[in-house]
């Protein structure tokens, strides 16, 4: 039988199309369709001057919207030659790693929801995000789309009150990951439907170019932010998180564990933030020098690459956007073939994708 | 803290040595090469991307098991295919440019190199109208099925709003 899956289904997370052949509940043949949300973010650019893209960046990936701006400014003040303020380092540092765990949040509830824990956990991991949200709120103005990264540093300086009240939600954050896993990893309908399910070994991973907390629950301790350190990261002390099992459930644990460092990380950066302008002396209509660079960073999903080709001018002559939830799916989609269709839900939902930045 | 690694002089060293043993094994293949920015960039002829690739992933001193990024580049008299090339181990990087011309847009696929050069190629086939011989695949990623633009050619011209501004609502 042939079923298809998606472009609207709930558990696709956005417009993904599969078309699944089946025998039984068995997955014979699973091929996804992609371009639905396709709107040619690469070629638009090209019509933009540099300051006017971020916005645009924003679009791709709307669960963490600010790691899709890193990469693409650190590549323009590579460029240019621009050197950020300490400050604002400091609060990019912030704002990322709070994102990352928003997004995280942004994972956590649906994917219990796609496993049949129908309600409270989907919930509780939205209300957490959105008290990081406020937090956005305040300091960018904007609930989603922050256009707060620019080259040089940030638009403009965090609101009075931020220290305070971004240490407060970090100290808070590491007890509420506790009731999430308590929630969870005693259930047994979440035990059974993600230990042992969709697993993926390292080479393999690897090999498809996938990265992130997929890779890293796969058994290979990638991550930017230590092995090619960007920013302040190298300032700061935690740990990458990997985990050897390679399945749903890896990946849940996985994503965890990170958001457990990415709190570390925060109250470290609180901590040490000095006080200084967030912004580098600069034009608004910056004229980039003839060259290419490529810049990648540690998204939330894996690695996030910005690839500028200038050809001296104020607008990019080519801009190619990497997408690890690309790269991802890819990947993941070998793994279908066999399965029981719920499964295979529950594979697809542990990847974590945004249609957004796969489609670009 | 703007750059992002500063340039150590083991890994220039060891870039060095990478362009040396490339130049070595492949130097009738390769049209040019440079070292900048603590990157390493390669220009290789189209005919030889199958081997130098394969190569690149195989020897012992290189083994970029990672492809971070395949991507096509217009520059109106050839398309530049550019692959972003990673070494997990020794975490050393390389940037292979091929350029293609526009008459015969056929290169190799690497896809029995790197698994993950599967959808980046049939997105950047269809974006620059190239042919990637050999994919297991190559059907269009992004675009409709029926759909010929080669929307990432620089001949190809974002129609704003006019396009728009002609398509009437019918049943207004």
């Amino acid at each position: 039988m042939e079923l298809n899956l998606g472009p609207q289904h709930p558990a696709t997370h956005g417009v993904l199309r599969i078309v699944v052949t089946l025998d039984g509940e068995r997955v014979v043949k699973a091929v996804p369709h992609l371009g639905y949300l396709h709107r040619g973010v690469e070629k638009i650019v090209e019509d933009l001057e540099y300051f006017q893209i971020p916005p645009i960046l924003d679009r791709m990936d709307y669960v963490a919207n600010l790691n899709n701006e890193l990469s693409y400014v650190m590549a323009v003040e590579k460029l240019a030659g621009l050197k950020v303020p300490e400050r604002a380092e400091y609060v990019r540092v912030i704002l990322l790693e709070f994102n990352r765990i928003m997004s995280h949040f942004a994972w956590f509830g649906p994917f219990t929801n796609d496993l049949g824990l129908f309600g409270t956990a989907f919930l509780y991991g939205l209300r957490e995000r959105e008290y990081i949200q406020r937090l956005f709120e305040r300091t960018t103005g904007a609930r989603m789309h922050y256009n707060y990264f620019t080259y040089g540093g940030l638009r403009h300086d965090v609101p009075d009150g931020f220290v305070e009240e971004a240490s407060r939600l970090a100290n808070r954050l590491p007890a509420v990951i506790d009731e999430f896993e308590y929630m969870v990893e005693e259930n047994e309908v979440f035990r059974l439907r993600t230990i042992g399910i969709g697993p993926m070994d390292g080479q393999t991973a690897l090999n498809f170019g996938a990265s992130g907390p997929f890779l890293r629950a796969s058994g290979i301790p990638i991550d930017l932010r230590k092995d090619e350190p960007y920013s302040v990261y190298d300032r700061f002390d935690f740990k990458v998180c990997s985990a050897s099992g390679g399945d749903c459930f890896a990946r849940y644990k996985v994503r965890m564990d990170e958001m457990r460092e990415s709190v570390k990380i925060i109250q470290q950066a609180l901590e040490q933030m000095p006080d200084g302008p967030v912004r580098a002396k600069t034009t608004r209509h910056i004229k980039l020098p003839k060259g290419e660079v490529y810049m990648r960073t540690e998204h939330a999903r894996g690695e996030f690459g910005a690839y500028i080709v200038s050809d001296g001018g104020e607008r990019p002559y080519r801009l190619k956007l990497r997408s690890p939830s690309l790269s991802n799916l890819m990947a993941s989609c070998v793994l279908l073939p066999g399965m029981v269709l719920p499964d295979l839900i529950a594979t697809v939902a542990s990847v974590d994708i945004v249609l957004g930045c796969t489609d670009r | 803290m703007a750059e992002n690694t500063p340039p150590t002089t083991k890994n220039q060293t060891h870039l060095l040595e990478i362009e040396r043993l490339l130049k070595g094994a492949h130097g009738q293949s390769l049209v040019a090469t440079e070292i900048k920015n603590d990157e390493l960039f390669a220009d290789v002829a189209p005919v030889a991307v199958p081997d130098v690739m394969r190569w690149l992933r195989d020897d012992r001193s290189c083994r970029f098991d990672y492809i971070r990024c395949l991507c096509g580049v217009d520059y109106s008299d050839h398309v530049t295919v550019v692959y972003h090339l990673f070494a997990t181990k020794t975490k050393s990087k390389i940037t292979v440019r091929v350029e293609v011309s526009k008459e015969s847009p056929a290169i190799a696929s690497v896809t029995d190199v790197w698994a993950g050069a599967d959808w980046l190629e049939r997105e950047t086939a269809e974006m620059f109208g190239l042919v990637f011989d050999g994919h297991p695949d190559p059907r269009r990623l992004l675009l409709t099925e029926d759909n010929d633009a080669m929307p990432l050619r620089k001949d190809f011209k974002l129609d704003y709003g006019n396009e728009q501004s002609k398509v009437k609502r019918d049943n207004a």
